[in-house]
């Protein structure tokens, strides 16, 4: 018995150690709070992250201020290699955040979203206010990548397809393209909505992917984006910016953007139902299901800050962030 | 260009009696002011005196303990720094060295924002060359900083100088162009781009002495301030006026502190051009629209913008439609005087979300509760600034028409005139909807006409009396929209001076399709007309 009790406190510890090594991190970007005006006093802005541990309480790393309009963390550095996608460019840090370099000069601004493919660990694929741009060398040179598409090139959203090599689909003022050599040309889909404002691709299923656009709806594709549906069962609301797959359970999917709560559907599109319970504040900027726990999510708001589900989005609490706009929230298991 | 050519060949500065005892009069401030901050140890380095307190003034100053600003912090600190070069104690040098590696500025959204950054970063990166990036708040050596700060400035001097500014002629923003460009044209150590530097600079005072009137800059102006545009002569770019023009004198502040310690002097020619009182002229100036992001496929659809000058007045104006979001002003007249609030103008009080994510990246249905943190008034009918898409100007010489064609249902049905209560004198026909304006020797015309007609109405302002155009009534079926227009003639005319002022409303009847508001100046009052005085 005696050389059972500190082998019993031994597992215990180790337990406990693999369940703190578990929990998800929740990035987010804050691009304002309050009343920001550029060169003023204003608060604390750009990237935040937190164990998932259920609190209110966020850590800032890295610089401030620079309009953090979304981030990237790569997956194999476990945490170590973050970037921001800001108005004042690309920035990269290796060492979790201690250090930060611009990666992106003058030629390139307002960068709104970041994609990272991890088959291609150098290639870089941003979509910005004037269009996409791609590195191939992790960010040590850049090309514009809008060959295909019609001006003007704003582009709110990148994503890399898990499931085909060198596939990217981006947003557009009149649709969604499709690339299929690496960001290099673009096709357009046949959503052809005047503008699409978020795209997200399924983790588990090849060709599944949603796109939200404004004023038109929320929109699914099991085909790569060849064919389209419109979702329309239950949903009132015309304009969405964000949009979640749960991992785990294909079918199930969550939406939000402007004053719509957070929309899910239990059944791939065919229905949905809103969830506003303890959601505050409505106009939803973006969505994270925990890759862990797919009961928790997380949902940024526009000027509200951040708010947690723990029941898979049928009612939330507010999570932090106060007055801030968060546009953009992820959820990493390293 | 063609004038930039004209100075070459005339070549000679402007006087230094004219400027030196102005700049000393902006330098004596801060020379003596009990707190006069970072500044003060700029002045105090340039003079090559109490250098103590100068390096007390430095190394306590808000931007050294308390970085914030962003670009705005960065022109100040490099500025300072290189006036106190040599001469400031390495304690002062350490800092100024250290506090670009720990304080991260924001490179901003609009055209000043970069000019201000890349210029201060293109100059603190020339003076401390070789370093690598570690030692940089960016992470970038200063090789590269240096090399991307000079691509960009080079490529918007090219640009600015090809198809215009765009942020152009600006009373408020005026300074955040002329003073980074001070600063390069003084210490940059690279001869091109110190050429460069001098060059932009006469640009810019060239562009505004073709448009300038007794301190004020003539508008339009792709951006002016909620306050300003009732009073030109409380802009920023009056202090400059004064230091480089000979304008009447402003309360002094800290805009103009780097161009009285530079050693650029205007040529003269340019200072000519300011203040040519004896001839009338015609400007006809190209511009560029704020970059388009989205809703059009050209990123900078040309600005036209016309002005005639006199002696007396200024009338200006661009073509209208959405040229920049928030801060535009079209069209105004502008007039010599002694009293303030010395200009007429009107404008539709347009705003909406499509207009602001046409220049910003931001989601469209937040952007106006985003803008309105900041700019309070962006979506108030009673503002005084902005663009309209149902704004359409024309003008010839001292005559402009302003065209209204606003469909039901927008922000405002109606369009605005402001009128100073500070005119010498109003006389309003209310019937055939004229109004007369007069002020010392201008005088000025205005009709505006909505429909069949209009009703006038006085509204008050913190300043001024205004007048308001307003659609009333229902729109017929066979014409849905409403039409107003201004015209505006200006002329100068010495009259005796009564102290009157007013405002008046228009409205279009049922039924009718078109409105016109007239504004014009002519050299005196018909007979016709009735005269009111309406005590505001």
């Amino acid at each position: 018995m005696r050389h059972c009790v500190p082998a019993l406190v031994l597992c215990a510890f180790l337990a406990c150690t693999v369940s703190a090594q578990q929990r998800s991190t929740v990035y987010t970007s804050v691009i304002s709070t309050g009343a920001f005006i550029v060169g003023a006093a204003n608060s604390e802005t750009g990237l935040f992250y937190q164990a998932g541990n259920g609190d209110t309480a966020w850590t800032h790393t890295g610089p401030m201020r620079i309009r953090a309009n979304g981030f990237a963390v790569d997956e194999r550095s476990r945490g170590r290699i973050l970037y921001i996608a800001a108005g004042n460019g690309v920035h990269r840090s290796s060492d979790a955040g201690a250090t930060w370099r611009v990666l992106t000069d003058w030629r390139v601004t307002e960068v709104l979203s970041i994609a990272l493919d991890p088959r291609r660990p150098g290639r870089l694929v941003i979509g910005t206010a004037y269009g996409v741009f791609v590195s191939k060398d992790t960010g040590a040179t850049w090309k514009p990548g809008n060959a295909g598409r019609k001006k003007p090139l704003f582009t709110s959203m990148v994503a890399a397809d898990p499931h085909a090599r060198d596939r990217y689909y981006c947003t557009a003022e009149d649709g969604l393209y499709r690339s299929d050599d690496g960001a290099r040309t673009w096709k357009r889909t046949s959503l052809r909505a005047t503008a699409v404002r978020s795209v997200a691709v399924h983790p588990g299923r090849a060709g599944m992917l949603a796109a939200g656009t404004e004023n038109e709806g929320l929109h699914l594709s099991t085909d790569a984006g060849r064919s389209w549906t419109r979702c329309t069962a239950g949903i009132a609301h015309e304009t969405f910016w964000a949009i979640a797959f749960d991992p785990s359970n294909p079918t199930r999917i969550y939406a939000g953007g402007h004053e719509s709560g957070v929309y899910i559907s239990r059944d791939f599109g065919a229905s949905w139902v809103r969830s506003v319970k303890g959601l505050k504040v409505t106009t939803v900027h973006s969505l994270a299901v925990d890759p862990l726990d797919a009961r928790v999510l997380y949902a940024s708001t526009s000027w509200g800050g951040i708010f947690r589900s723990r029941d898979a989005g049928d009612s939330w609490e507010y999570a932090g962030l106060t007055d801030s706009q968060v546009v953009c929230v992820r959820m990493y298991a390293f | 260009m063609i004038l930039l050519s004209v100075f070459a060949a005339i070549g000679h500065a402007q006087s230094a009696p004219d400027f030196d005892p102005r700049a000393r009069r902006i330098t004596a401030y801060f020379d003596t002011a009990a707190a006069p901050g970072i500044l003060g140890a700029a002045v105090r380095y340039h003079a090559r005196k109490d250098l103590q307190r100068a390096d007390s003034l430095f190394l306590h100053s808000r931007e050294l303990t308390q970085p914030r600003g962003d670009m705005f912090w960065m022109y100040v600190v490099i500025g300072t720094y290189l006036h106190g070069k040599g001469v400031m104690s390495p304690d002062a040098e350490r800092a100024a060295r250290t506090i670009w590696k720990t304080y991260f500025p924001y490179r901003g959204d609009t055209e000043n924002h970069w000019c201000l950054y890349y210029t201060s970063l293109y100059l603190a990166a020339e003076s401390w060359p070789g370093l690598p990036g570690s030692e940089w708040y960016n992470g970038r050596s200063s090789d590269e900083n240096l090399r991307e700060a000079r691509e960009y400035l080079i490529h918007w001097v090219t640009l600015t100088t090809s198809i215009g500014q765009g942020e152009f002629d600006s009373p408020t923003y005026l300074p955040e162009y002329v003073i980074p460009l001070t600063l390069l044209a003084q210490f940059a150590k690279d001869a091109e781009m110190k050429q460069r530097g001098r060059m932009m600079l006469e640009y810019l005072y060239a562009d505004f002495a073709s448009d300038h009137l007794d301190g004020m800059y003539l508008g339009g102006n792709a951006r002016d301030g909620a306050t300003t545009v009732f009073n030109p002569r409380s802009a920023a770019a009056a202090e400059f006026a004064h230091l480089y023009f000979g304008a009447p004198a402003t309360a002094v502040s800290g805009w103009t502190v780097f161009s009285a310690l530079s050693d650029f002097r205007l040529p003269a020619i340019i200072v000519d051009i300011a203040n040519d009182t004896a001839h009338t002229m015609l400007a006809r100036e190209r511009k560029r629209v704020r970059n388009v992001i989205r809703f059009g496929e050209e990123r900078n659809p040309p600005v036209y913008k016309t002005t005639y000058r006199t002696g007396d007045y200024g009338l200006s104006s661009l073509q209208g439609g959405i040229l920049q979001p928030i801060q535009q002003h079209t069209w105004s007249v502008r007039f010599k005087g002694a009293k303030p609030y010395s200009t007429i103008f009107g404008l539709h009080p347009y705003w909406s979300g499509r207009e602001l994510a046409m220049f910003f990246p931001e989601q469209e249905k937040i952007l106006i509760d985003d803008v309105i943190k900041s700019k309070g008034t962006y979506a108030k009918d009673t503002k005084w600034t902005g663009s309209s898409p149902f704004e359409r100007v024309f003008q010839h010489r001292n005559t402009l028409i302003a065209l209204y064609d606003i469909p039901a249902g927008t922000t405002s049905e109606h369009i605005d005139l402001f009128f100073p209560k500070t005119l010498d004198e109003r006389i309003v026909d209310r019937r055939a909807g004229y109004s007369a304006e007069r002020a010392t020797r201008t005088s000025a015309c205005t009709r505006c006409s909505a429909a069949s007609g209009c009703a006038c109405r006085r509204t008050r302002t913190t300043t001024a009396s205004a007048a308001r155009i307003r659609r009333t009534g229902t729109s017929s079926r066979c014409d849905r929209r409403r039409r107003s227009a201004a015209l505006t003639r200006s002329r100068s005319a010495a009259s005796r001076a009564r102290r009157s002022s007013s405002s008046a409303r228009a409205a279009s009847p049922r039924r009718t399709p078109a409105s016109t508001a007239t504004c014009s100046t002519s050299p005196s009052p018909t007979s016709a007309t009735k005269t009111e005085n309406w005590s505001t």
